[in-house]
């Protein structure tokens, strides 16, 4: 093959216009040759049916922008790809799962002991019969009523209603309710006010507490761990 | 860039925020899905990676429009993010299946079994289709079996039909290397697709 045929070929064919082009194929069988072998084979290149996007591109595209693919969708994508045992997919969902459960349940709130516990401890180390009884008031059975009972509030409900007149009338009972109200207000008026002792107080001035009466010199010494407390207030507490 | 069509909804989407797929966003991924799908699995090979790799593609595109300065055309720009996709992708799994395995995923669940993505090809005849269509995976195999370099600039040369300014600007590479890799893509697809086509008739 001749240089300027390879120029040809390489650089210059496919950019010439068709005459330039028709000029040298004329010239050279070579380049005539090869020019319909390589013609033929881009036709059948382009006789290749353009295969358009599948729905499933769209869905996807679609998933992609609403958000990134989740972990075990990826997953479960590469199995499918690795043919793996069918039983495997169910056992890396729950992995997934438990992975993804683990950082939420490490936000829970740390719950510390409440006040209220240490009390019923006491109270059970005290006391463990009557503790546990409470406790486990809330666990006894619900007992039915029995019929017996039933029975009598029946009975109640069917038996004869007093009739007017047999029974205490309204009036009489607001009457008596009056006078006896009235006996108790009245009642004051007779009784006789018990004369009353006057209450003395005298002031003594002391130097030291030896100088208080012994009653007020323990009542002294138990209020203030001393008796040196001011005199006048112990000496007229010792007087009483 | 200059005669970017695309500029005005560019644009509109760095002015708000992707959180859903609507407004701008809703336009230009409309714009661009088929183009992007088609490259990916031109590129990949199959349905499975190309959904990954276009879902990656637009991923990228919504977070970083943002971030696109108009250096290139907006275009040029879709597709680098969705050849580099393919290619991570392609390099990351290197065994894959060649049936669908969302077919496969629905299939397990019912009883219809496995089923392939057919286009419709009812307006053909049974015998024809079947042809046609094991002559374009086998024109597929042969992309595929080209290296990443040479299947992504046979894809966007021959598939999506860009110039040669384009192809230089998607993988910021200079023209003169866009068409030295493009005449060693010939030669390496000539040796794949030769034996494909004269099996067809076609050579």
């Amino acid at each position: 093959m001749a240089h300027d045929c390879s120029s040809f070929r390489q650089e210059i064919w496919p950019t010439l216009d068709e005459s330039s082009r028709a000029e040298h194929l004329a010239k050279c069988e070579d380049c005539a040759r090869w020019s319909e072998t390589w013609s033929q084979r881009a036709r059948a290149l382009r006789s290749l049916e353009p295969v358009a996007a599948p729905d499933a591109l769209t869905e996807r595209v679609s998933a992609e922008l609403a958000g990134p693919p989740s972990r075990l969708g990826r997953y479960l994508e590469a199995l499918v790809r690795l043919e793996v045992p069918e039983e495997l997919e169910p056992r890396i969902e729950l992995e997934e799962l438990g992975a993804r459960s683990a950082p939420f349940l490490r936000t829970l709130d740390y719950h510390r002991v409440p006040g209220v516990l240490e009390r019923l401890v006491a109270e059970e180390i005290a006391d463990p019969s009557a503790a546990r009884a409470r406790r486990f008031v809330g666990d006894l059975e619900d007992v039915d009523t029995p019929t017996a009972l039933q029975g009598r509030v029946r009975a109640w409900f069917i038996r004869p209603r007093v009739r007017p007149g047999q029974g205490p009338s309204l009036r009489r009972v607001v009457g008596l309710t009056a006078a006896a109200a009235a006996v108790w207000m009245l009642l004051p008026l007779f009784r006789s006010e018990p004369a009353r002792s006057p209450r003395n107080f005298r002031v003594v001035y002391v130097e030291s507490a030896e100088g208080l009466s012994p009653m007020a010199r323990a009542l002294a010494e138990g209020l203030s761990g001393t008796a040196s407390v001011h005199p006048t207030l112990l000496k007229s507490a010792g007087d009483r | 860039m200059k005669n970017d069509p695309d500029v005005e909804l560019v644009q509109a989407c760095q002015a708000c925020e992707a959180e859903a797929l609507d407004g701008p966003f809703r336009e230009l991924y409309e714009r661009f899905k088929d183009r992007v799908y088609n490259v990916c699995y031109r590129i990949t090979g199959n349905g499975t990676d190309a959904l990954d790799a276009s879902q990656e593609t637009f991923g990228i595109l919504f977070r970083k429009v943002r971030e696109f300065r108009y250096q290139s055309r907006f275009s040029s720009w879709v597709y680098r993010i969705a050849v580099n996709a393919s290619i991570d992708l392609k390099r990351r799994s290197s065994s894959r299946k060649l049936a669908s395995l969302d077919a496969f995923r629905e299939a397990r669940g019912s009883d219809e079994g496995v089923r392939f993505d057919l286009s419709d090809e009812s307006v053909e005849m049974p015998a024809a289709s079947a042809s046609r269509h094991e002559l374009e995976q086998e024109i597929q195999r042969a992309i595929l079996r080209l290296s990443p370099k040479l299947r992504v600039i046979i894809v966007l040369r021959y598939i999506e039909s860009l110039s040669y300014e384009e192809v230089s600007e998607t993988l910021q590479i200079s023209i003169g290397t866009v068409k030295s890799r493009l005449s060693r893509a010939h030669e390496a697809l000539d040796r794949e697709l030769t034996p494909v086509l004269d099996k067809h008739y076609l050579g």
